[in-house]
């Protein structure tokens, strides 16, 4: 097992890891930026070392001080969370080669995963069903136009080094298709530096529904019960929850089947997620998979009883996958809000500020991951997500009234934050019945206000 | 770097909430490059002048106020130096030498070293006058033997660390008087009137 571990990482991920490590018996090293100087992952680690400014291309990505970092700290292992270089082939690389194990998968498997085109093929040849639309990238419009015609509009035209809803364009017909890929090659190009896109079918109205799955260096696979992400906006994230609604036994057992494929078609030995698309018949389509711990791997681990990032360090030693398939249980219902400093009156718009005060829910079945404090100034130069709130109750109905109160009893002062838009939703009758798809927040909650 | 006792002792404690917000406010001015900046919000006024240090006398220190709606000051004795490498910006912790040092601060993480190499004398020696680009030390990260040069003049009053030590980013190495010749013209004249 690792003696020290340094954490790549801010905020309320660094701080799970921290508790994780300290769980564990693990010295860890935080690094931080000039604007992190009494964040509590810098307070709460063994050790800590400024690694650069504010910015976060002059610190939490700046590999060479963090390698140092390491290197003076002599942390053996580095444990990059989510975000910055968690799924940076490079650091990946470096890491190794400087004999610090990176907690997460090999630069092999980031590197096919990373190309959303290769790993679209990857997974056809493992069996996985993907998303009809075309074999590898496109290069002539013509064929563009050909295979649209034959998988039928609405298509998708996506980056192939894109993710997180940039770099891809919705299209409607003919017209619109040319246009379409021109825009997205430029775009994927400024934002990615790769102008290289794909064609799609486009789903209309899909769920999304993703696997977390567990693999050791045995070859052994395993994956936890699904978790319905579909109450997103512009592609981002809000509410998560596991099991879906919309996912029976049957289905569940299908779709981890497919799921578990997709990670042995690459030989994966880490924690990762495979994301999948549902749509009303129950078929689903293969989207993308997610080679690191995710920002919605509490409500898995609420579900399941399993510590996902204490299970993520121990399969990094080189240790064996400790349960079967069978083994894995389903204890009630999650749910987990993204409480984000942001207006939901003003389109979402992030806040930066002091906050002044705040009280955190408590009680049965709750639990906070955040790394605000009383006092605590949001920074500027990072993402406005301050908390995550997450409950599990004894079915779906249990854990939204638990979400509910919740909410009602998370105070937050100073700052604007997302709590009354969650309040909203689980008001919602669709949302209660479980009825909603990647449109529900343009189409119930914008529409409704 | 400092492990977790060290970290919450001392200055850290004293510094009030404001202190920290408008700790955030002059590394925003000092940031933009900018000298004035007037920041007004729900009746709290904070305004920042920023100046280039006088040559020679005492450096005029800057007033930040911050004044509530009802009027009533809040922290009216707060000073904070927008100087580049004032002790006070450097993590509260007020060094005990005259406010007109500067410290030459590691823009990198990794391992101090205050010579070329092991059989070398060390490149600064305390007294020494050093010119901005001059090779002051080595710091070594990933392997790689690093030359680090002053960002600044001055003499050197002390080095603050020591040869294998580890340094952090924006950590303090060398604390050094920019204004030594005033110092030395002032002596040199207190000596002719005796």
């Amino acid at each position: 097992m690792f003696k020290k571990i340094l954490i790549a990482n801010r905020g309320e991920i660094a701080l799970r890891i921290i508790r994780a490590c300290r769980e564990m018996g693990i010295k860890t090293v935080a690094v931080h930026s000039e604007a992190d100087r009494d964040s509590l992952h810098t307070r709460f680690a063994d050790e800590s070392i400024c690694i650069g400014p504010g910015p976060s291309d002059e610190s939490y990505l700046n590999i060479p001080n963090i390698i140092s970092a390491a290197e003076i700290t002599g942390a053996d292992a580095i444990h990059p969370g989510y975000g910055f270089l968690a799924e940076n082939t490079y650091f990946a690389e470096v890491c190794e080669s400087c004999n610090i194990t990176f907690i997460g998968p090999s630069k092999e498997v980031i590197l096919k995963m990373g190309d959303k085109c290769k790993a679209r093929n990857t997974m056809e040849k493992a069996g996985v069903p993907i998303v009809p639309g075309s074999k590898g990238t496109i290069s002539k419009i013509d064929d563009a136009v050909k295979l649209a015609k034959k998988i039928k509009y609405p298509v998708v035209v996506k980056a192939s080094a894109g993710g997180g809803g940039k770099g891809m364009r919705i299209v409607q017909n003919e017209d619109g298709l040319k246009n379409a890929v021109m825009t997205c090659q430029s775009e994927a190009k400024a934002a990615f530096g790769k102008e290289e896109v794909y064609l799609e079918k486009y789903i209309s109205e899909p769920r999304h529904v993703e696997f977390q799955i567990l693999g050791d260096r045995k070859g052994n696979v395993i994956y936890l019960p699904e978790r319905d992400c579909s109450i997103q906006r512009r592609h981002q994230k809000l509410i998560e929850e596991s099991p879906s609604p919309a996912v029976n036994s049957k289905l569940r057992r299908k779709m981890g089947h497919a799921a578990v494929k997709a990670a042995k078609a690459v030989n994966y030995t880490t924690v990762g997620t495979i994301e999948f698309l549902l749509d009303d018949n129950g078929d689903f389509y293969f989207m993308e998979m997610n080679t690191r711990i995710q920002v919605e791997h509490p409500v898995s681990e609420l579900v399941s009883a399993i510590d996902l990032v204490k299970m993520q360090i121990r399969l990094a030693a080189g240790e064996k996958l400790n349960l079967d398939q069978d083994e894995v249980k389903i204890c009630g219902s999650a749910i987990e809000c993204r409480i984000n400093a942001e207006d939901p009156d003003r389109d979402f718009l992030p806040c930066s500020g002091r906050i002044s005060n705040y009280i955190l829910p408590g009680g049965p079945g709750v639990r906070v991951d955040t790394s605000i404090y009383p006092g605590y100034s949001i920074p500027p130069f990072y993402d406005s997500m301050i908390a995550k709130l997450i409950v599990i109750g004894d079915s779906r109905q249990e854990a939204i009234a638990r979400m509910e109160r919740a909410l009602g009893e998370f105070v937050i002062d100073g700052v604007k934050t997302t709590i009354p838009f969650h309040l909203k939703v689980m008001a919602d009758e669709y949302y209660r019945r479980g009825e909603v798809n990647t449109n529900f927040i343009q189409e119930r909650i914008f529409k409704q206000a | 770097m400092k492990n977790k006792k060290s970290r919450n002792s001392g200055n850290r404690k004293i510094e009030t909430r404001e202190l920290l917000q408008i700790r955030e406010f002059v590394d925003l001015v000092k940031e933009a490059d900018i000298t004035e900046l007037l920041w007004e919000k729900d009746g709290t006024k904070i305004s920042f002048k920023r100046g280039i240090p006088n040559q020679g006398e005492e450096r005029e220190s800057r007033q930040k106020e911050v004044a509530t709606s009802e009027g009533v000051k809040e922290t009216p004795q707060l000073n904070i130096e927008t100087q580049e490498g004032s002790p006070q910006k450097n993590r509260g912790e007020a060094l005990p030498f005259p406010e007109r040092y500067t410290t030459i601060k590691s823009r990198m993480v990794g391992t101090f070293y205050d010579s070329l190499s092991e059989d070398q004398p060390p490149l600064v020696k305390v007294k020494d006058i050093i010119k901005p680009g001059q090779k002051i030390c080595v710091i070594e990260a990933m392997k790689i033997m690093r030359e680090i040069s002053a960002d600044k003049g001055g003499k050197v009053v002390k080095i603050l660390l020591d040869n294998g030590h580890p340094v952090e980013y924006g950590q303090d190495m060398f604390l050094i008087d920019p204004y030594y010749e005033q110092e030395e013209t002032a002596k040199g004249l207190k000596k002719k009137h005796k």
